[in-house]
């Protein structure tokens, strides 16, 4: 059966790593001048072919979707379209070791593609991300090992759509549309409670240099007591005579915040959390991936019938 | 040995619309077993049932002795030549041995490649490529190659032109001489005369009439006299067929006991004919045959 599944998936597997190639190895020849131009400029001037280089990580993103699509839709619908089924399933083998086997082929070769390119990638954008924000949620989903966990959860979600709809074209558009809900549901919604947010207080009104993912902020008096921006500039020109209109050029309403204990506090995933939330998350992947994949055998046993 | 395939009341729905209906049969091992019936009366519901391709919906069906698709033993003991003869366009004749070989544990290479060169095929051709013959012959090597006790095949000379149906139904009689069961479905009721043994005739989603083909022939009479009402006949006498003029009647009629009534004009039948006149015939009318044909097996 291994070979079966081997010999039907060569082709794709053979275009998929011939892509990742290529990325990789345009990814780490570049990677040096990326590191020169952070450690002159500081701020970073990617310009021309490096801008395009950095859309990889948009491309990362989609990465999944296309494997859910490409690799996971077609795993059943062209067996019924070909209706080759016929044959697969009246051999020596049930359909749950057909099917296991067929998920383990392609499974591993989503996560060798995949974990190569976001890892390198992540490598990559090293020199960027230390002047950046990676645990945000423009750079997460890019970097680290998050996207192994899409890859494989869109290839099972691809999979479930092709046994229970048949048809390929409507596979790959199920597929497609409930990856991405799911994504953009998990991104925001739920990523935010996966680990404990950390908080963080600074005075109101000065640049409060926070770092990674601010959740929420609220502005608290002296107290404790939230208030709101209008009651804390209310205060602020009360004890210190500013008016409202001040600009804080100067700095007069941060010392004055300071003085009277006005500050904000704000929930934050802080960047040393990146590791921990990248674990958090690839886990529900991995769990949605498994849920569905068992949804698949269920339907191919009971229903496929 | 238990039977090839045995059915209680079987039924197989899709949707709201039943594709088989209280299927109740035997079918003997050892035996050329037709199952014959016009478009859509449930012939390939039937096999694919039998293969496990389907489960039924309703009743109780075996396949030597095990439900089937139960699991790899029991997938490996029944070949199976689906309409249309799927395989794999992409791969080649001799690829399609090699999936042969790693798929069933009881692989014999000899067998099937022997076919394989027989019927002189290449074995560097794609499928994709092949003849509707070289697709069926190709298939047929794949499904003897699993040495199956049980071959069912499913319209297998459909699309075949006639010399290449010939030499395939031949095939098939020579694996029936070496004491492989096979049971067959086809419309074409002159294939079936030709090689097949047993007889199963569906209509409607229902089994109109099954049994060994000697059997049937010996138990069905041609009835022809003088004009009367057909529910004045012995009561061992089952109409199936019955039409009339304004002077004459001619009944089918099935009996177990000879027709001693010397007013009517016995005539043997043909197999055709009495296909045809269960296929045309209602249903109600040879429920009850059909279950006293249980004890023909």
């Amino acid at each position: 059966m291994l070979w079966l599944a081997w010999r039907q998936f060569r082709a794709q597997a053979a275009v998929a790593f011939g892509v990742a190639v290529v990325v990789i190895v345009a990814l780490v020849v570049t990677r040096e001048h990326v590191v020169a131009t952070y450690s002159s400029t500081g701020d970073g001037n990617l310009t021309g072919f490096y801008v395009w280089l950095r859309l990889l990580g948009t491309a990362l993103i989609g990465v999944p979707a296309i494997i859910g699509a490409f690799w996971g839709a077609p795993l059943l619908t062209r067996e019924f379209e070909d209706r080759t089924f016929r044959m697969a399933w009246t051999q020596s083998v049930t359909r749950t070791r057909w099917l296991a086997t067929k998920l383990a082929v392609i499974g591993a070769a989503t996560i060798v593609a995949v974990a190569a390119f976001a890892l390198v990638f992540t490598w990559w954008s090293v020199p960027i991300d230390s002047t950046g924000n990676r645990i945000g949620t423009a750079n997460f989903a890019q970097r680290g090992i998050v996207p192994i966990g899409y890859a494989l959860f869109g290839l099972s979600l691809g999979a479930l759509a092709g046994t229970i709809l048949r048809r390929t074209i409507p596979s790959m558009a199920a597929s497609l549309t409930g990856f991405f809900v799911v994504r953009i549901l998990v991104q925001r919604v739920v990523r935010t409670h996966l680990i404990a947010t950390q908080s963080v207080t600074t005075p109101s009104f000065a640049s409060n240099g926070l770092h990674g993912w601010v959740v929420s902020t609220r502005t608290a008096d002296a107290a404790g007591q939230t208030i709101s921006t209008k009651t804390a500039e209310n205060l602020l020109t009360a004890a210190c005579n500013i008016t409202r209109a001040t600009q804080d050029v100067d700095g007069a309403l941060a010392d004055c915040a300071r003085k009277i204990g006005i500050r904000d506090i704000a929930q934050v995933h802080t960047p040393d959390q990146f590791w921990a939330l990248q674990a958090a998350e690839l886990g529900l992947f991995l769990g949605l991936a498994a849920i569905t994949a068992a949804a698949c055998f269920w339907w191919l046993n009971h229903r496929s019938v | 040995m238990s039977a090839a395939i045995e059915a209680s009341g079987v039924g197989k729905r899709y949707g709201r619309a039943w594709a088989l209906r209280d299927c109740t049969l035997t079918v003997p091992c050892g035996r050329v077993v037709g199952l014959v019936g016009a478009n859509g009366a449930g012939k390939s519901t039937l096999l694919n049932l039998a293969v496990g391709l389907l489960r039924p919906t309703e009743g109780h069906l075996s396949v030597l002795g095990e439900r089937p698709g139960n699991d790899a033993r029991q997938l490996g003991r029944v070949g199976f030549l689906a309409q249309d003869v799927p395989l794999y366009s992409g791969l080649t004749v001799d690829e399609h041995l090699r999936l042969g070989a790693e798929l069933n544990p009881g692989w014999d290479e000899t067998v099937a490649r022997a076919r394989i060169d027989r019927v002189g095929l290449d074995r560097s051709k794609r499928a994709g490529g092949l003849s509707g013959g070289q697709r069926a012959q190709l298939a047929l090597a794949v499904a003897i190659g699993k040495r199956p006790d049980l071959l069912i095949l499913d319209e297998p000379v459909a699309s075949l032109d006639p010399l290449a149906r010939r030499e395939f139904l031949a095939d098939l009689m020579e694996l029936a001489a070496d004491g492989l069961s096979i049971v067959l479905s086809s419309h074409l009721l002159e294939d079936v005369e030709r090689i097949c043994d047993h007889l199963i005739v569906l209509a409607a989603g229902q089994v109109r009439v099954a049994g060994d083909v000697d059997e049937l022939l010996a138990s069905h009479k041609v009835l022809t006299g003088a004009r009367r009402d057909s529910d004045r006949l012995p009561a061992d006498q089952t109409v199936i067929q019955q039409s009339h003029t304004e002077r004459q009647s001619t009944l089918l009629v099935r009996t177990t006991r000879r027709v001693i009534d010397p007013s009517w004009t016995l005539s043997d039948v043909g197999l055709e004919e009495l296909v045809l006149a269960y296929m045309a015939a209602p249903s109600m009318v040879t429920r009850p045959a059909a279950r006293s044909l249980r004890s023909v097996s």
